[in-house]
């Protein structure tokens, strides 16, 4: 990414690369949920559940949900990041740097959202 | 934008392939989509929401038209469903870290394959009954039971295991069959004649 690019800066290539890969899908799924547009058994979860369960549901699914979008992203190199392991330390490239793809690795059953998380989580 | 046809004078069809003389993207072969769409070679513009995919060159020579990707891809138009080469967004129909490390794979290698292979949007797989989510979730989980059974992965595998999470996810199972035959046929008309990783894990295929 060069330091601008027309008439935008670096930082606002990344803020709208950022929004379009990871915000704004991630809203969609979510506003799309508790619409109740999803069929099949996502859909009938979403109707079984009485109302706090439901808000249980959106904020859960909406937070997994950008968590994965970003993975994903990463993972296709759509946003390319690096992450230091600790102060100082060398700069790690994530997409690549793995012999996974990190948004399945976050999201699937028992992978590291099931690992890691100490609150609660739905399968959907 | 519209795109002339160059495929030479004629009629096609929903689902066949065709050709342009100015391409919106380069110069390939493309899939005429949409419901009940069809143009006449030669004379028509095209508008871009009338293409559904395109392939490499080798494919535009004449490959596909005889068979492979092109009627796997009619199909899963027919049953509607839109595939779309991944452009950034969207979920690989085949997972694409099966392909890591490879580098023999289509023109720049293993991620230019990636960005061409299939993909279906959001609004697809919602429309297929899943999630993006749900459905990476079930690849991870199948890929790792079909490994932990000491198999080795070849693309009857792949088949076997991309068809189930589809299902696992939501998807009807006929549907789910033609989806994944999209994405191999598509592959192999690429020129991808097997796995080379087996995905979520260290090893390479076997």
């Amino acid at each position: 990414m060069t330091e601008s690019e027309g008439e935008r800066t670096t930082g606002e290539m990344f803020a709208a690369e950022l929004i379009d890969q990871v915000r704004d899908p991630a809203l969609k799924e979510g506003l799309d949920l508790v619409a109740g547009k999803y069929p099949g058994a996502i859909g009938a979860a979403w109707a079984a559940a009485d109302e706090a369960e439901r808000l249980r549901m959106a904020v859960s699914n909406s937070v997994d949900e950008a968590i994965f979008r970003l993975l994903h992203a990463i993972d296709n190199a759509a946003l390319e990041l690096r992450w230091v392991r600790s102060p100082g330390g060398e700069p790690v490239e994530l997409a690549g740097s793995s012999d996974f793809d990190l948004a399945g690795e976050y999201i699937s059953e028992g992978g590291w959202r099931d690992t890691y998380t100490q609150e609660p989580h739905y399968p959907y | 934008m519209a795109s002339r046809c160059e495929s030479g004078p004629g009629r096609r069809q929903f689902g066949q392939t065709i050709q342009f003389v100015n391409p919106p993207v380069f110069r390939g072969c493309y899939y005429l989509g949409g419901t009940g769409t069809d143009l006449v070679c030669g004379s028509e513009e095209v508008p871009d929401w009338a293409l559904v995919s395109l392939q490499f060159d080798r494919v535009a020579s004449g490959a596909v038209e005889s068979g492979g990707a092109g009627r796997a891809l009619a199909r899963l138009l027919r049953a509607g469903v839109r595939a779309e080469p991944f452009k950034g967004k969207g979920h690989h129909i085949i997972a694409k870290a099966l392909f890591r490390g490879n580098t023999t794979y289509a023109p720049g290698g293993v991620e230019t394959l990636n960005r061409w292979a299939l993909s279906l949007s959001d609004d697809t797989l919602r429309a297929i009954g899943t999630r993006h989510t749900i459905l990476s979730g079930k690849q991870k989980s199948n890929y790792f039971a079909y490994m932990s059974e000491g198999r080795q992965l070849t693309f009857q595998g792949v088949f076997r295991i991309e068809t189930k999470s589809l299902i696992d996810a939501g998807v009807e199972p006929g549907l789910a069959r033609t989806i994944v035959r999209a994405g191999l046929d598509d592959l192999i008309a690429r020129g991808v004649t097997a796995p080379t990783h087996v995905p979520w894990t260290k090893g390479p295929v076997l």
